[in-house]
Formats: C-alpha cells, structure tokens, sequence
C-alpha cells in the first residue's frame, strides 16, 4: 500500500521529466470526502488498539469510529494528475491522503497508458486492483451512492498492484461492454489493517502473480460485472522471534457477480464475492444487497451486506457479520453531495475474538473537482 | 382571494421553470455518419469512441446550462450530479475522460465547423450551414 515499485517509479519519472516541457496538457483532478461519526451504542471492550464499542468503517486503511466523534476515520483527499504525452499515450499519477493515516500522503496511482486502438488501452504502473465492482473507485465517495463501499465486503488487506492490464470498451449490439485483464503483484510490509486489526503484530503481506479479469455489460438501465483473480499469499507475521511464515505461496482463488438496476427512480445494487484458499480448507463469502429511490437530488438507501468464513482446521474460530445501513444522499450542488448513514453492525464471530457488535451515526460532504 | 388571483399564484411555478429550447446534435458538414440517439449517448459517455460508420470521434460539451440540462436529461436519461458521478468512476480509475467543455453555444459550433471528427450540442435556434444537425431533440 505504501511503495512503489519500479514500474510505479517508472511512470511518476516519465511524468516529472516530460512535466516541465509540456505543462499545458496536464490535466488536475481531485476528490474530497469529509466525514464524521461516532458510534451511538455496542459492545464494550478494549480489542487492540481501540477502545470499544467501535465500528471498522474502512479496512484496509483502518478507519474505526468510536463512542468519541471524529472527522479523522474517514476524511480522504485524492489528487490526480494526467498528462498527454503523445495522443495514444499519457501518464497518470494519483496522490491520496487518508485521515486514518495521519493524513500521510501515499502513492496509490502511478501508470502509463497506451492507446492501441479505439477499443484497447494498455496500462502498466501502480494501480488498485479493480476486484470488486466499487474497489478501484473506492476512495472516491463522490461516485457511491453511500459514505462508503460496505466493509463486510471490503475488507481486504491488498489493494493494489503493481503490473500491467489491458482494457476494453466496446459495443456488442445493443449492449455496452467494458473488460479488463490484468497481471501483477504487491507487497506490503506492516500492512495496515492484518497488522492492526487481525494480528496485533507486525504482518508482512504478499500477494503475488495476481491475475485477473472482468467483463462489465450495461444494457441500459440493467449493468451485470462477473469478475475472476487468482494469486498466491506469503505472509509473515512477527509475533515470535525470528518471525513465523505463517502463509508460504498459497494459492487462492477470487470470483465475483454483481448486478445493479438504474430503472427510472428505482435503484438496485448487489454483490457477491468468494476467496477461496483450497489448500487452508478456508473460505470466505461477501453479500450486498441494496435498494433505493432518486427522490430529485435525494436517494435514500436501505442495505445489507455480509461476510462469513468457512474454516476446516479452525470452525470454532470463524468471522461472521453483517450490516445493516440506512442511508441518504442530497446531491446539493452538481459535484457535491451531503450524506448521511446509520449502520447496524452485528458480529456473529465464533470464540467472540472480534470487534463486537456497534450502531454508527456518520455523516459529511463528498466533492470532485 | 378571487378564484382568477388564486389559480394566476398557482400557475407562478410553472411559469417559472426554465423554458427548454431544442437542442441540435451537430457534426462537422463532412462527416457523412448519420447517428441513433443512443449513438449519441454513447459517444457522449465514452463507452464507444468512434462513429458507427468508423473515424474517430471528438465529442465536445457546452456549459450554456439550458442546452445542457436538456441534453443531459433527453440524451442521456441522467441529471448533472449523476453525470459527475459516473465521470468520477472512470477518471479516477484509468478507464475515460470526459468531453471537454466549451463555453457557450457558438464556441462549440465554432469548434465543430473547425474539427472533421467533432461532434457536439447547441441550442437548434443557433445552427447555421457551418454544421450539419444530425438529431434535433
């Protein structure tokens, strides 16, 4: 999450070399999410860090609401530059600060991209990973419908890649079709959210020889993504001396589905997700399920998500929650929009090791630019 | 209060919505492509990138915000929030740019007249034989 390699060097190179020369086609954009919360009621516990009850709003970057109010949890600031370098190619670079992590600035886009044709564009540099339908846009508020993509089901503890894809975006018929394929690897040392939120320690996560591909259909008012990665984990954990290699090249498999409805007023959102470990006998599963109404510029939302684990060699320990959220958008002004959201999380954990149960009140303003 | 005064205090919100004009889908006079309104829709999205016929295509906006509301709702069935929304999804993960915006109707005539592979909207009471209307909403 936080380095760049040298593919990610490469492109931000590229970009500050050519940057000077040519500094009218340069292209700023950003995005500001501004929120607070604080959680309204749950179980009380001092579970690592955190003083409980709290609600882990954001994973991978770890942001956890408590009883106190904070704007920290989830405040995120995004700017991305993109220049033209010749008409097929350009470089894109994309800084992003996360409250939750003391607002240090982290590198979570840097790529080339190279127009073939009309329909293919090959990329290659730093890049999130786009597993799920929101993952790639995740820290973009602006662009959900809620304050944030549900947690039960993005919860994962790597985000990026660092490799090449090539992408698609055609017309079959009456049916537009965007599709991605992509290759690469990340490595992370200390990773935020295994380190503090699931070991207590110190946990080096690799995930390397990512491939994966997606194929996005929108007919209209009806839009279906199906979505497959498979890569191999090593994971070091330094709980002990000398630190113990608690995952060593274990494959594991990613598929997804996602269907989302724009019908008139009516809007529909799902997904649906599994990791599977075949050689851990450990197996996840992510739900969402959500339904709202476009009343003008408002769109309340009921929804539901969930997560569950599957584990051969540790059933009494497994992770199990859901959600249940109620939400509103107020889009204010073309390219802001205020919101607010009501989550009720419940935590089945078997052994009850995790977080516990929490009721969160948060509310802000997301803006583009 | 008189029946004629109650329904004229009625009648005030109506009357004073925006009035739409028409809005002409134009292209440059050489471009021979003739374009569906969900063409149209498509290139405006970015979800395809050339006209149907072939050729690449150059869409351009138009920040005239009467024209512009009328061709967000008709052609492309969303209102500016949900434009800015979609947009957003693809600038910042690497998958399309939006059109670019000019100023006022006459800039983007200016620009279609000027760019073989230009596609735009104006105000239909502005067209004049420097482009050709290919749809009329």
């Amino acid at each position: 999450m936080k380095g760049v390699n040298w593919l990610g060097s490469a492109a931000l190179a590229a970009l500050s070399l050519i940057a000077p020369v040519s500094a009218n086609d340069v292209h700023f954009n950003g995005f500001v999410s501004v929120i607070g919360g604080k959680v309204l009621d749950g179980r009380e516990q001092q579970y690592g860090e955190f003083t409980c009850p709290c609600f882990i709003a954001d994973y991978p970057f770890v942001g956890v609401y408590s009883e106190d109010w904070t704007f920290d949890a989830e405040t995120t600031l995004g700017l991305q530059a993109n220049m033209t370098i010749t008409d097929r190619l350009s470089a894109t670079a994309q800084l992003v600060s996360h409250g939750s992590l003391g607002y240090n600035i982290n590198i979570d886009w840097a790529y080339l991209s190279y127009n073939l044709d009309d329909r293919f564009t090959l990329q290659a540099g730093r890049k999130r990973a786009p597993l799920f339908y929101y993952s790639d846009f995740f820290d973009v508020g602006y662009a959900l419908p809620w304050i944030r993509a549900p947690g039960d089901l993005y919860g994962w503890q790597i985000v990026s890649y660092e490799g090449a894809n090539l992408l698609y975006t055609g017309t079959w018929g009456a049916v537009n079709v965007t599709a991605n394929v992509w290759y690469g690897s990340d490595e992370d040392k200390n990773n935020e959210e295994l380190s503090r939120i699931y070991y207590l320690a110190q946990v080096d996560e690799t995930w390397k020889d990512q491939i994966g591909v997606y194929f996005d259909f929108n007919y209209d008012w009806l839009t279906l993504r199906v979505v497959y990665m498979q890569n191999k984990v090593d994971r070091l954990i330094y709980d002990e001396v000398p630190p113990r290699q608690r995952l060593q090249d274990v494959k594991q498999k990613f598929a997804g589905v996602t269907l989302n409805i724009d019908w008139q007023n009516l809007v529909f959102r799902s997904e649906y997700n599994t990791f599977d470990r075949p050689s851990e006998d450990n197996t996840y599963y992510a739900s969402l399920v959500g339904v709202g109404y476009r009343l003008g510029d408002w769109l309340p939302m009921i929804s539901y998500s969930e997560f569950e684990e599957e584990a051969g060699l540790w059933p009494d320990e497994v992770e199990l929650h859901e959600t249940m959220s109620f939400s509103l958008r107020w889009d204010f002004t073309p390219s802001a929009a205020f919101k607010l959201q009501y989550d009720d999380f419940v935590d089945n954990t078997r052994g009850d090791w995790f977080v516990g149960d929490s009721e969160t009140l948060s509310l802000g303003i997301d803006v583009v630019f | 209060m008189k029946a004629q005064t109650l329904i004229r205090w009625m009648l005030v919100p109506c009357l004073s919505l925006p009035v739409f004009a028409d809005v002409a889908v134009i292209t440059h006079p050489s471009n021979a492509t003739s374009l569906t309104a969900d063409d149209v829709q498509r290139l405006f999205l970015g979800k395809n990138k050339s006209f149907p016929g072939g050729g690449e295509a150059t869409p351009v906006s138009n920040k005239n915000d009467a024209v512009r509301e009328q061709f967000n709702q008709v052609l492309l069935g969303k209102n500016e929030s949900q434009i800015k929304a979609y947009w957003s999804q693809l600038v910042f993960t690497g998958k399309g740019t939006p059109p670019k915006e000019l100023d006022s109707d006459d800039a983007v005539k200016q620009f279609v007249a000027n760019n073989p592979t230009a596609i735009g909207y104006i105000d239909a009471a502005k067209v004049d034989g420097s482009v050709k209307v290919v749809l009329k909403q």
